[in-house]
């Protein structure tokens, strides 16, 4: 019974993913009627030649980073809420975010480019996690709580850092730039950035489907686990590799977003229970629409971009309120 | 023991002696004062024919030079300094010291400032709390820059008491309105159809999507030239992409140190789709000790400049005699021919970018 | 056929005192083993040193002359099954998906179970009785339930050798003779090794089994319960409190 009811939410948020993207190409600041839409999109009609490269050049690049963002970050969320058996946590856990951020900052700071501004903060992203993970490791003790408090450790670090370095930006242009890097933006998307997180964000998600049940038995601890034949061990370090890859990645391109790791996989397990090998094609859908539904919310309505975590904060604390209240009865019988 | 205590006898009596130097140093200094309004409406009063003043608002130093009281200034803001031109056409400036742009008081006493012109009321405000003379200069006038093109240059013959500021002064003014008045006549025989107008503006790397919206000297400039300024209907200065091509300008001026980068970028989809692009209507804002679009002593040249290229059927202004006049006279360089036709093109004196 | 353990030793670290000190004892097939103690003896750490959850042991764990630390996580993972004292982890968990777990060690890493093997866990449930607790959350179980839930999945493990720590711990009296007859009748019937640790000497009684008598991180005794429990010895451990209940002024209820 519950197969089916996963199977009816999953089949009906691949059709909702399908048209939310369409919409995502039809509507902006930049109106475009539906009949023209079409005409752009599949004549050579050079009457609509400026429609059809606001489409391609400014919309479909945007959609698909948007996309795969929301598929990353609800991903990570929920392998990072499963792992560390606590449904608090979120992709930043482990300080990728934080870190990110420094890298982002000190390459605003420096006055780089913004390729090299995504090359740095994928760079410190990561390398705040190994930092975490190394400190975990000198404490000669296995458990989750150890890796999660170093993860505040290095998080609080890193988060200081970045007061320090936005501190020494000093100049009013390069702390605004920091700050706005800061609460997320799609504005960026270019083709050349699909073709670089699409790749990454495909091999990660098929690789964790492919694992998906796997991780129902590793959501159990080192314990269970392993005496039940799972490499706990590798399991782990390969789940938390794979959630900061996604993370990193695409917080390098496009800032970071908050709340979307946690209130993703939350809705997810609300509807499809707790088994990762339904939880996880879930979270890839509604991740994938709320994105771009965020997305279009973000720069259809004002004149400039709002800053994606704005709207992810309204808009995710607004569907997860409704979610629980939906639900409160299931709450209420635990 | 008994040697640290000395140490620190000495150490606090020097301290003292400091202080008490501070205190008599500053006596001395409040001479005479003058009551003044400033951009932003607050009444200050201020020393009359200061010494030592930080140009901290942009708008200020270029005009204080022209004006003949180079010699008065103490130092400016760093955006303005790090402009390669400046040390071409006022050698003079290597001695200026480098202020960031919101510096701390400290600053300003240790170096003896008698009046900061600040950019911001906040600013301003903040120094005056520990007792340091400032003033607002503001970018933006309050609703539109209407009727403040000319309130700096009021305020300064306040603040100086010199018949020769003076004189400069009232004549940069005419000058001003002279250009606005010529173009304005020029155009209104032709009736010419309003061409909508979007400004890059290009002091940082923003790409397209970032202009001055009301309040600015761009837009009252562009506004009383008779364009309709994308800018003046904006509820921000940072549109989005999809806004600038909804807005479809029939004219892209591109100002600032990525005018040239800028201009690429236009060429590039999807504005390059755009009817203005396509046509060529992209035309750049020279930059010289100071940004063309910004109130400076070449601002009467900004209007001739934008008006020889935007309506190149009806007027024709030799802008490279203007611009070597000007200087000249203003600052005392001659430059070179070459010289002037990189500053036309919004590059270095070398001909190189001037984004570093 | 049987599990041999030989100088035996482990500490939680080395500033640590040891937890086992010289351990050795061996079991025989198709036996149930109970270790006795009391609390901090190394009862569970004897327990998780057989399941391999320490790396850091020294001394020799064998079956059938195969070492167990030789062995591979998903190799050890089908002759040793453990059923820790309390599941963590399992908040909303269904049980029909917990039992389900157990077989993950037969799969390969992207195989999820077929048909024929949730049918073999649905066998399982009715033969233990549970059907009716498949469709709940692990969450919404009793005890005794999660206990039996735990004790039907480390079957589906199907290994030769169950390990249970302190699986009565948190049972009423029903639920402890429910889980000792079920784990009586799993031995006889299913040709089971089951080591499980208990603080309740009747335990062993019931079992009628073998029993570990363990002191201070060494077995004081091994053999059958009938034999090893006798007063003297328990005294050693227990304290000179520790009776017969003929002797006892008030008639003690055990079971039946």
């Amino acid at each position: 019974m519950k197969n089916k009811k996963t199977i009816i939410f999953l089949s009906a948020s691949l059709l909702l993913f399908v048209i939310v993207f369409f919409l995502a190409l039809m509507v902006g600041r930049y109106s475009i009627s539906i009949g023209n839409f079409f005409k752009a999109l599949f004549t050579n009609d050079p009457h609509f030649q400026t429609d059809r490269s606001v489409i391609i050049t400014l919309r479909i690049p945007r959609t698909i980073v948007a996309g795969l963002t929301g598929i990353a970050l609800s991903l990570s969320g929920l392998l990072y809420q499963e792992t560390f058996q606590n449904k608090l946590t979120s992709p930043d856990l482990l300080g990728v975010s934080n870190g990110a951020g420094v890298g982002a900052a000190l390459a605003i700071v420096i006055g780089l480019s913004s390729a090299f501004i995504s090359v740095l903060a994928f760079a410190v992203g990561i390398l705040t996690v190994m930092t975490t993970v190394l400190i975990a490791k000198f404490f000669r003790n296995g458990s989750s709580t150890i890796l999660l408090l170093s993860g505040i450790i290095v998080g609080g670090l890193m988060s200081s850092l970045l007061s320090l370095i936005k501190y020494f930006a000093g100049n009013e242009v390069k702390l605004a730039s920091i700050t706005y890097w800061l609460m997320g933006s799609f504005a960026n998307a270019k083709m050349e950035t699909v073709y670089i997180l699409l790749p990454i964000v495909a091999v990660s998600t098929i690789f964790l489907l492919s694992i998906s049940w796997r991780i129902n038995i590793v959501a159990l601890g080192r314990e269970e686990a392993q005496t039940k034949g799972i490499n706990y061990t590798l399991y782990r370090y390969l789940i938390i590799g794979i959630a900061t890859l996604l993370t990193a990645s695409t917080v390098a391109f496009s800032g970071t977003i908050s709340w979307i790791g946690l209130v993703i996989p939350h809705i997810v397990r609300l509807i499809a229970g707790r088994n990762t090998r339904k939880t996880i094609p879930l979270c890839i859908t509604f991740g994938g629409i709320f994105m771009i539904v965020v997305d279009i919310l973000s720069r259809t309505f004002t004149s400039e971009e709002i800053p994606l975590s704005a709207v992810t904060g309204l808009f995710g604390t607004i569907i997860f309120v409704i979610i629980l209240f939906l639900k409160r009865r299931d709450y209420h019988e635990h | 023991m008994k040697k640290s205590t000395t140490f620190l006898v000495i150490i606090m009596t020097f301290v003292l002696l400091l202080t008490c130097v501070g205190c008599t140093d500053s006596n001395n200094t409040k001479s005479e004062t003058v009551q003044i309004v400033d951009m932003v409406g607050d009444t200050v009063i201020v020393p009359k024919n200061p010494k030592k003043v930080a140009c901290v608002s942009r708008t200020t130093y270029d005009l204080l030079i022209a004006y003949g009281l180079g010699d008065c200034i103490d130092g400016a803001y760093e955006g303005t300094l790090n402009n390669p031109w400046v040390q071409i056409i006022y050698p003079e400036a290597k001695d200026h010291y480098i202020y960031g742009y919101n510096d701390s008081y400290e600053t300003f006493v240790v170096r003896g400032v008698e009046l900061v012109l600040a950019p911001e009321q906040y600013i301003a405000e903040g120094l005056r709390e520990h007792g340091i003379n400032a003033i607002t200069v503001s970018l933006y006038g309050n609703p539109t820059f209407d009727n403040y093109v000319t309130y700096f240059s009021d305020l300064v013959t306040q603040i100086w008491d010199s018949a020769e500021v003076k004189e400069k002064a009232e004549l940069w003014n005419n000058r001003v309105e002279t250009a606005i008045e010529e173009i304005q006549t020029e155009l209104a025989k032709h009736d010419v159809e309003e061409k909508i107008l979007f400004y890059v503006r290009g002091d940082k790397d923003n790409g397209i999507g970032y202009t001055d919206m009301v309040g600015s000297f761009t837009e009252y400039a562009y506004r009383v030239l008779g364009f309709d300024y994308v800018g003046t209907t904006l509820e921000t200065n940072k549109p989005s992409q999809e806004e600038v091509m909804a807005a479809n300008p029939d004219v892209f001026v591109c100002g600032g140190i990525y005018q040239n980068i800028n201009i690429e970028l236009l060429k590039q989809e999807p504005y390059s789709k755009l009817d203005s692009v396509k046509n060529n209507q992209i035309f750049n804002i020279p930059i010289g000790l100071t940004a063309f679009e910004q109130l400076s002593a070449m601002t009467p040249i900004f209007f001739y400049d934008q008006a020889n290229k935007i309506y190149p059927e009806y007027f024709d202004y030799d802008i490279p005699t203007m611009v070597e006049a000007t200087i000249n006279e203003y600052f005392g360089t001659t430059l070179t021919d070459t010289q002037v036709s990189y500053m036309l093109q919004g590059l270095d004196a070398e001909g190189n970018s001037l984004v570093r | 056929m049987s599990i041999n353990i030989k100088n035996l030793c482990f500490s939680y670290g080395r500033k640590f005192d040891p937890v086992l000190k010289n351990v050795n004892f061996s079991i025989s097939d198709n036996t149930i083993t109970v270790l006795l103690g009391l609390n901090g003896c190394g009862k569970t750490t004897l327990i998780k040193a057989i399941a391999g959850l320490f790396n850091n042991i020294t001394g020799e764990i064998s079956y059938n002359d195969t070492l167990l630390s030789s062995l591979s996580i998903r190799e050890r993972s089908k002759l040793v099954a453990y059923v820790p004292q309390k599941i963590s982890g399992i908040d909303d968990v269904k049980v029909e998906d917990y039992l389900t777990y157990g077989m993950v060690n037969s799969l390969k890493f992207y195989q999820t179970p077929s048909q024929s093997e949730k049918q073999k866990t649905i066998d399982m449930a009715n033969k233990f009785h549970i059907e009716h607790l498949i469709h709940k959350n692990m969450s919404e179980l009793s005890g005794g339930e999660r206990q039996i839930v735990s004790l039907v999945s480390s079957l589906l493990q199907n290994t030769k050798i169950i390990l249970l720590d302190e699986p009565t711990s948190a049972l009423d009296l029903k639920n402890q003779s429910l889980v000792l007859s079920i784990l009586k009748e799993i031995s006889k019937r299913e040709n089971k090794t089951i080591i499980l640790s208990s603080h309740n000497p009747n335990h062993a009684l019931f079992l009628e089994c073998n029993v570990a008598l363990m002191n201070e991180g060494k077995i004081l005794k091994f053999g059958p319960a009938n034999k090893i429990i006798n007063v003297e010895d328990l005294r050693c451990i227990y304290g000179d409190n520790v009776c017969l209940s003929k002797d006892l002024p008030y008639t003690e209820i055990s079971f039946v």
